[in-house]
Formats: structure tokens, sequence, C-alpha cells
């Protein structure tokens, strides 16, 4: 765990990165209606590895506190945050195994996981089981666009590691 | 490029995407014995409304302060015109089957295909009119 200051220097660069990524997210057109690459998880997890997974939950709180206000409604603020805790939980669980799972497995789960809550979220919501048909091609989609964001953030990971030996000698 | 991904992957990593694939494999098998669609039923801020598959007609609804346009023709249905920032409803396209949806999540709107007529009918009665 770094310093009180570099810890909050760090989550306040990662929170930067996770809405800079969410806006990415949102300039690209996607085909299938409800899939998202989720490229703001990289920033969540990173902070998940680098810093705590305590500082991982809240910047994922303000992540879709922030994208919620600035590009969509409640609606999507409860829809992102059902979603996105478990994405979370799942995370949280899982770093403790890093090493013999990569964060691409960590992603792969997560991104599983946030699909799972999205869908349940809509079940609740319209007290339907229809939503439940989307869950197949979500969750299929799930392994590329996990194993996408998680090979991105291994590869942060691992560069970023030299850097804060560096800096905390 | 092959080495690179060698050195990323751990062994979970696998058991990770088997998982996941697993569960898209579960969640894919009761949609395979799925019946022709009766009947839509569409839940929205104003209440619940099921409309005959058989019967074309063109619905306007008022739903989380936006305009949906629900259009039932040959069959099927389909959100035709919507005011929403995102139009994810209008392009998921038509949808005909027992237990298909199309979602709009600013609309707070559902439509969704329920089975034969001759088992929605109790809900159809209040819509005739």
């Amino acid at each position: 765990m770094p310093g009180k200051a570099k810890r909050l220097a760090l989550d306040a660069m990662l929170l930067g990165a996770a809405l800079i990524l969410s806006w990415l997210e949102s300039m690209l057109p996607m085909p299938l209606p409800g899939f998202r690459l989720g490229l703001g998880n990289i920033a969540i997890v990173l902070t998940a590895r680098l810093v705590s997974r305590a500082d991982g939950l809240a910047v994922l709180i303000l992540r879709v506190a922030v994208t919620s206000l600035l590009f969509g409604s409640v609606t999507t603020f409860a829809f992102s945050l059902a979603g996105g805790l478990l994405a979370w939980g799942v995370t949280a669980l899982l770093l403790p195994l890093y090493g013999r799972i990569s964060l691409i497995g960590v992603s792969i789960l997560a991104a599983g996981a946030h699909n799972l809550g999205q869908v349940f979220a809509a079940c609740a919501m319209f007290a339907s089981a229809s939503p439940l048909a989307m869950l197949w091609w979500l969750l299929l989609l799930a392994v590329p666009a996990g194993a996408l964001t998680g090979a991105l953030a291994e590869v942060c990971v691992r560069r970023v590691r030299g850097v804060r030996r560096g800096g905390t000698t | 490029m092959r080495r690179i991904i060698q050195q990323l992957i751990q062994p979970l990593d696998l058991a990770a995407a088997g998982l996941v694939l697993l569960l898209a494999v579960l969640a894919a098998l009761p949609l395979l014995a799925r019946d022709e669609g009766g009947s839509v039923r569409i839940v929205y801020d104003g209440g619940t409304l099921t409309l005959p598959l058989d019967e074309d007609c063109t619905r306007e609804f008022i739903s989380g302060g936006h305009t949906l346009v629900i259009a039932v023709e040959n069959g099927g249905a389909r959100v035709s015109d919507a005011d929403c920032p995102d139009r994810l409803c209008v392009n998921s396209g038509v949808i005909s089957r027992a237990g298909e949806s199309v979602i709009c999540l600013p609309g707070r709107l559902l439509m969704e295909i329920t089975g034969s007529p001759d088992a929605a009918d109790t809900e159809v009665d209040g819509v005739a009119g």
C-alpha cells in the first residue's frame, strides 16, 4: 500500500483514466444492442491491483456516478452500478489468486458477472424473465471482451511495476 | 505475438474462460424449445399492455420521459421509432418468438413476446377496445 498522498494521486489518476475510457467507449459504435467492451474496467482492475481493492470500489462508484451524470440517466446509473458492483466483487475475490490467474482471467469473469448483474437488474425492473434470453450471447461476448480489457490491464501492471518500485525507494 | 500471449496467460485464465462459456451454453439451453409467439406484452411507465401479433397496428408510448412507437406487423413486433438518446431499442429490430424481448433503458420500456394467443387471452380482454 503506497503512502497517503501517493495513494490519492494514483486513485485520482486512475479515475481520470476510467472516465476517459468510458467516454471513448461511448463514441464506439456497437453492433449489438446492450453489448459493451468494458474499457472502463481496465482502470478499475488496475486500481484494485495496484492500490487496493477498496480503492477499486471507490473508483468504480465515482466512475459510474460521473459517467451517468455526463452521458446517462438515473436508470443507467442503477444498471451500471448493478453490473459494476458484481464485477468488482468477482475481481476482489479473485485477486488473492493473482499469479495463478492473470488479470485476463479476472476480467473475463468480471465481464460475465457484469452482464449477469445487468440482466438480473433488468428482470427486477420489469418484473419479467425475458431479459434472460439475452444472457447467452452477452456471456459469449464477455469472453473476448474480458480477455481484451484484461490483457491491456495486465500489460499496464507489468509496465507500472518498475515505475512504482522506483518511486517508493 | 504468440510468445507475448503465452507470457501473459496463467492456467486459471483458461478455467475462467471455460466457466463463462459454460454459463453461456446453460443460458442458451432453455431458448432452444421456444414456441412461436402469440402476443406482445409491453411494460412501460404507464402500465402494461398486451397486443395480439396477428393484428397489425402502431401504438405510441410515453415512458421515462421519451416517446416510443411500437409497430406490430407480419406477426412480429418492433420499436419503429423512439426519441431516446441511444436508439438501441430501434436498432434491436423485429421480435416474433416467445421469450424474445427488446428493452429501452432510457425509456424504461420492455417489449416481450409471450406464448400462444390462447395462453395470453386472460390479459388481452382489456385491450380490445
